[in-house]
Parts: structure tokens; sequence; C-alpha cells
């Protein structure tokens, strides 16, 4: 498998937070600012590439009964690892992300990839894969974070953008603005793209989860 | 027990777990478009959060502070949730098959629902003690299930209207909650 | 019973690596995280002190056992701030109990019993209201005052020795007016030097 394309897969075409709509909650929690958006994306990242590795390595040795245990558990490993490191060596991102930083565990994009990924895939191909998610999942972050930080604050990596006469529209970095952000991300690219997204990734999720009722993605010519 | 009852509103209106702290989303956005199923899954979701804050809250105070590996917090409590809702299935499954049958579908969703792990990790967090710590996680899910519940009301409507085509599914949801969000963010001010 | 025994070791293994994964981590990581934490009280004293450079413990122990009219009670923290060796003032934490639960409380005050800066902790109290005693319109009324007993009123603070209370959170604004209050009594005390200690 051309490794150059499964990388360009994660960043474009199965985008994990605009495609896929996977990970919903640290999209919206976090991007209040672009750097916010980064420190998540990348903390995610590196999880990420970690566990499907592992998972990869590991496909052949574990039972398909208790798969999903054995997912949730390397994955929980490298949370509390990254966890660790970042309280250790960047406390800032540790506190400006808070509570989403052991969140990460259930970031339905990690067990995703892991059961639709790694699990089937040699290692290689899957540290691809990670990598390429992530790197989907951090500049979706990004341009999120961008956006409500520039309309909200009128900063941008907490530089000034617009001087002291701008008064920023403060609803954009409270709830409200994350998800009208996240609104209009998804409807402009449904628009300028040819498959259009209308319901959760179930397709792409793979976990038998109950909650999509048999919907899947509505693709359009 | 005014404790409680600030606990209690604060975790249902003034910071509610989706349209506030963003808790839960997934099967916000997921769940269908029914009242009815938007009730089942917040039943559902309701005891196993209630349940689990008092687990994890037993094994942060009984097995992590003593034998000091606190740092094991995260994976223990997503494991103890993991296997909660494993064992809520099978009992569901062998008791009551109505029960099982309208809420049970929901159940593997709700392991990888961030708002039990955040619910769990938040008690730990403002140091409530037991009773606080499940009354918590009760109120909290209340909120999630006010939340969709709302919003399920909010897409039978959607259903009716005319909407442009790539707004159509999740772009015109979204749109919608930052509506309901703002609204609640009405809340600020209750107590 | 068989084809549970695979699954369920497989499943140990994968317990005991990645136990062991995390355990090495904690070990390689903790003493730069204590430091962190260090280094964040560090941070908290200054914010309300910014003059100082070092902060020297106090022991709290004898200073509660010679409060027979229980003056300090809620103070469980003090410091002597520095700066370049020389005594500026004191920092106290005081933890007294607010609405729903206590409330932690850094109070800078300077030789001549001014306070210097007041800052609240994480707490428990009422989001949205209680809470808003972390703003700084709130806390900035105790700057550069001089305490004895603080007078929390509903209306705007009239003299010295009044404070506003948050619009619906006078419990919380009581709270945080009496961890003050202690504190700067405790102050009075060190500076005139009437508990014989430094």
């Amino acid at each position: 498998m051309n490794m150059l394309k499964i990388l360009g897969n994660g960043l474009l075409k199965e985008n994990p937070t605009f495609r896929l709509v996977l990970g919903t909650c640290p999209t919206l929690a976090v991007t209040t600012s672009a750097i916010n958006g980064i420190g998540m994306g990348l903390s995610t990242t590196a999880v990420l590439v970690g566990s499907n590795a592992v998972i990869s390595l590991l496909r052949k040795f574990i039972p398909g009964k208790v798969r999903i245990p054995a997912f949730i558990t390397v994955i929980a490993a490298f949370v509390t690892i990254i966890q660790l490191l970042l309280k250790a060596y960047v406390p800032s991102v540790d506190k400006s992300l808070g509570i989403f930083i052991p969140l990460i565990v259930v970031n339905c994009i990690i067990l995703a990839r892991a059961e639709m990924f790694a699990s089937k895939n040699k290692v290689m191909p899957s540290i691809f894969d990670g990598i390429g998610m992530g790197l989907g999942f951090t500049f979706a972050l990004l341009c999120m974070g961008s956006v409500r930080e520039m309309l909200g604050n009128g900063t941008i990596f907490g530089i000034s953008l617009f001087g002291p006469a701008f008064s920023p529209a403060i609803a954009m970095i409270l709830p409200p603005g994350g998800f009208l952000t996240f609104g209009i991300f998804i409807g402009l690219l449904n628009k300028f793209s040819k498959k259009k997204v209308t319901a959760p990734g179930c397709a792409s999720c793979g976990l038998d989860c109950g909650a999509c009722e048999g919907k899947e993605e509505v693709a359009k010519p | 027990m005014r404790e409680l009852i600030v606990i209690i509103l604060g975790a249902v209106l003034i910071e509610n777990f989706v349209l506030v702290k963003f808790l839960g989303i997934c099967p916000f956005l997921g769940v269908s478009k029914k009242v009815s199923t938007a009730l089942g899954m917040g039943a559902a979701v309701v005891f196993v959060m209630s349940v689990a804050s008092a687990a994890t809250w037993l094994v942060q105070e009984l097995v992590l502070i003593p034998y000091e590996i606190e740092y094991l917090q995260t994976i223990t409590f997503i494991l103890v949730i993991a296997a909660l809702v494993q064992f809520v299935e099978i009992i569901l499954k062998k008791f009551s098959i109505s029960l099982y049958k309208a809420l049970g579908v929901y159940l593997p969703l709700i392991t990888t629902n961030c708002a039990v792990l955040g619910a769990a990790i938040i008690n730990v967090q403002r140091g409530y003690n037991l009773l606080q710590a499940t009354v918590y996680g009760a109120a909290a899910a209340t909120g999630f299930t006010l939340a969709i519940v709302l919003f399920a009301g909010v897409r039978e409507r959607l259903e009716y209207s005319d909407i442009p085509e790539s707004l159509k599914g999740f772009p015109i949801s979204l749109i919608s909650a930052a509506l309901v969000s703002m609204a609640f963010l009405g809340f600020q001010g209750l107590l | 019973m068989r084809d549970m025994i695979k699954p369920t070791l497989v499943l140990f293994l994968i317990c005991l690596i990645v136990g062991g994964a995390m355990a090495f981590t904690n070990a390689a990581t903790a003493d730069k995280i204590q430091q962190r934490i260090v280094e964040e009280s560090e941070k908290a004293r200054k914010s309300v002190m910014p003059d100082a450079d070092s902060f020297e413990a106090i022991n709290m122990e004898n200073i509660h056992k010679a409060d027979e009219a229980d003056r300090f009670a809620t103070v469980k923290e003090a410091y002597a701030a520095k700066k370049d060796g020389n005594m500026v003032g004191y920092v106290f934490l005081a933890v007294p109990d607010g609405y729903a639960g206590s409330v932690n409380i850094m109070v800078g005050i300077d030789l001549k019993g001014f306070v210097s800066g007041v800052e609240i902790g994480d707490n428990k109290e009422t989001p949205g209201l209680g809470s808003k005693a972390k703003e700084p319109g709130f806390k900035s009324q105790y700057n550069n005052k001089n305490f004895d007993v603080i007078n929390v009123v509903k209306r705007k603070a009239q003299s010295d020795d009044e404070i506003q209370a948050i619009s619906g959170a006078t419990i919380t604004s009581k709270a945080v007016s009496l961890g003050v209050q202690q504190a700067s009594w405790l102050a009075d005390a060190l500076i005139k030097n009437e508990l014989g200690v430094k």
C-alpha cells in the first residue's frame, strides 16, 4: 500500500473531523484558540500512532472476543504516558487542555482506527494511518481554533489582529460558537465536495455500538 | 443538603454537560430524531453514570490513593466503566428482556461517552465525597438527557423544514445546537 | 471453559506489559512533575506578592495552638515573603468554608498590614455566582487596604472596611472576606512579633 496515499487519506479524503465526524467532543471543547487546537491535535496524534502501532503488532494475538477491552487497555496506557509526559515537560498544555487529555482515551477516532485499520493491517501502514488521521484531526482543530480565536478574541496564536477598536464576538469562544463554527465548516465542505456527510460516520466507525441504527453516510454523485 | 441542590442545579442547567462542557457530544448528535429514543438513551446514561461515579470514586479512594498509583486513574476508570457496562448488559438480558430491548442497544456506546469518564474525573478533581459524587453523576446525566431530548424535539421539527442541500444533516444540527446552547447561557445567573 | 482461558491470558499479558510501560514512565517523570507542582505554588504566592523572590514557610501548628480565640482558624499556611533576603511581607493560604465546600484563598500582606493581593483557588462554589469570586472585579476590592473586621455589604462599599458582595453570592463573599480578615489579623500579630515566631 502506498504510504503517502494512506497519509493523504487521513488528511483530506477521510478527515476524521470533517468527513468521518468522529471525536467531536474535543473538537468543540478545545478549539477556543488556535494553539489549544494544535496542542490537542498533536497529543491525540501521539496516542493514535502509538496505539495503532501496538495494536497492529498484536493483531494476530488478540482474540476477537476481547478485542475491544484489549484496544481500550492499550489506548489508555498511551494516554497515561502522554499525560505524564505533558505534565512533566509541557505543563502549560496540560493546564489549558485540562480534563480533555485523559478524555483522549474515549476519542472515537482512536478506537475507530484501531478497529478499522490497525487490527487488519501491518505495522508500517498502521503507523502512517495514525499519522495521517492525527494530522487531519490537528489540521481540523487548527482551522476551528483559528476561526474561533480570530472572531471571538481578535487574536491568532495570541497575537492581536485587529487592534483595540475591534470588539470581538465573545459568543464565538463560548459553547454556541463551537457548535456554529463546526456546523458551518461541515456545511461548506459539503457544498464544495462531491460526497455529502449527513450522518455520523458509522460506516467508518466500525464499532457496533447501536447509536447509528443502521444509518450510513449518504453519498451523492 | 444545600450542597447537593447546588450540585444538581449546577450540573443540569448552569454547567450542562452537553451544551456547556461539551461532554457527550457524539451521542448527542447521533442519537435519532425521535424524542422517545432520546429518552431511552438518557435513561440508560443516568443509570450508568450514577453507578460509574460511585464505582470510580471507590476505586480512587480505596485503591489509587492508598497505593499511590494515582497516575493509573485514566486506565482504571475507563476499564471500570467498560466492565460496568458489560455487567449491566448481562444483568438486563437476564432479568428484563423488555428493558434490555429498550435501553440495552445504547449500552456499548456509553462506554466511549466522554460524559461518563468526564464526570468520574471531575468528581475526583472537586474532592466530592461518595454521596456528592453519585449525585453529581446522576445530575450530569440528567442534564445530558435534558439536552438530547430537547434536541430530538428540535430535530423532529427540522424534518419539516426546507434546508439547503449542503446544510442537511450535520451542519443544520450543529447550528441548531448553537442556538440551544446560547439559550442555556442564560442560566448562568440562576441560583 | 477452554475458550475463556486464551482471551483472559492475552488480556492479562497486555495489562502486564502496558502496566509496566506506565509504571516506567511514571518513575521517569515523577520528579519533574513534583518540581512543576512546587513551581506552581511559588507562582501562586508570587501572584499575590509580586515583589518577593523567595518564601519561607512558617510553622502554623504552634500558632494554632496558641490561638485561643480562634482568630486565625482558617489560615492553614503562612510564608514569610522576602526579597533579596529582606522581609517584604507575608503570604497566607486561608481555607474558609464557602457555600458548597471550602474555598482556597491566597492573601499577600505587606509589612504595613496592607493587602498586596488576593487570589481565589479552585472551589466548588456555584458556577456563575460564587465562582465569580475569582474575577478581578471582586477580589481587587481587597487590594491596598488594611483590614481589621471586614463588613460585607450588598451595596457599593462606602468605607475602607466594607466589601461589596457578589450579587447572589453573599455566602461566598463572606467566606473570602473571613479568610482575608483572619490573614490580616495573623499578619498583624506577626508584624508586631506577638507570637514569638519570625
